[in-house]
């Protein structure tokens, strides 16, 4: 794994290097070779989310937690680095309002998918 | 999705930046726009697909 971190770290300062030569030159190229890497980071990530996530899945059901706890969380998770993702490549472009309007939206999306979440604790503590 | 995407994205842009570069400087400012946007379709269709197959693995791995 820690090979795996230090490949994508050099290939991050390469590919920062070159998006900075090229944007020299052509603003409009330069961000698009920046959305390349970022899909390209992205991709390399999401395996790594989905060893982890599987994993936690194992633990809940050897803990005998039920999956639909896990599940607001994990989208959660998503709606993060999403958000995270787009919003800091809207910022590069200079589009602050697209990046500001990506961040709120993935706020509440998150809050929509926790409500769920918050009702059964309410629920529980109600039972008491 | 492989690395190598990226730099074929960077040499179109190397390209498109000198062509630009070129035209600028000897005054056609038009077509130095219109080899941009030909790199920007160019790179487009390169990534779109990478695109829809991020959305599609970001859906799967969080149970949208």
């Amino acid at each position: 794994m820690m090979e795996e971190m230090l490949r994508l770290s050099a290939l991050c300062i390469a590919v920062s290097l070159l998006i900075t030569v090229i944007g020299q030159g052509n603003r409009t190229m330069g961000m698009l070779a920046a959305l390349t890497a970022g899909l390209v980071l992205f991709g390399w990530l999401l395996p790594q989310i989905s060893t982890v996530l599987s994993k936690l899945q194992q633990i809940l059901d050897t803990a005998g937690i039920g999956i639909d706890l896990l599940a607001p969380v994990v989208k959660v998770l998503g709606i993060a680095l999403c958000a995270r993702l787009c919003g800091a490549l809207c910022l590069d472009m200079g589009s602050r309002w697209a990046a500001n309007g990506i961040e709120m939206f993935g706020v509440l999306s998150a809050l929509i998918c926790v409500l769920p979440l918050l009702e059964r604790v309410l629920h529980l503590i109600g039972s008491i | 999705m492989d690395v190598d995407l990226i730099f074929r994205v960077a040499a179109v842009g190397i390209l498109v930046a000198v062509l630009n570069q070129l035209l600028v400087r000897s005054g056609r400012e038009e077509q130095a726009m219109m080899t941009t946007l030909a790199g920007l379709i160019v790179v487009m269709m390169m990534i779109i697909e990478q695109i829809n197959r991020m959305f599609t693995l970001i859906k799967s791995t969080f149970g949208f």
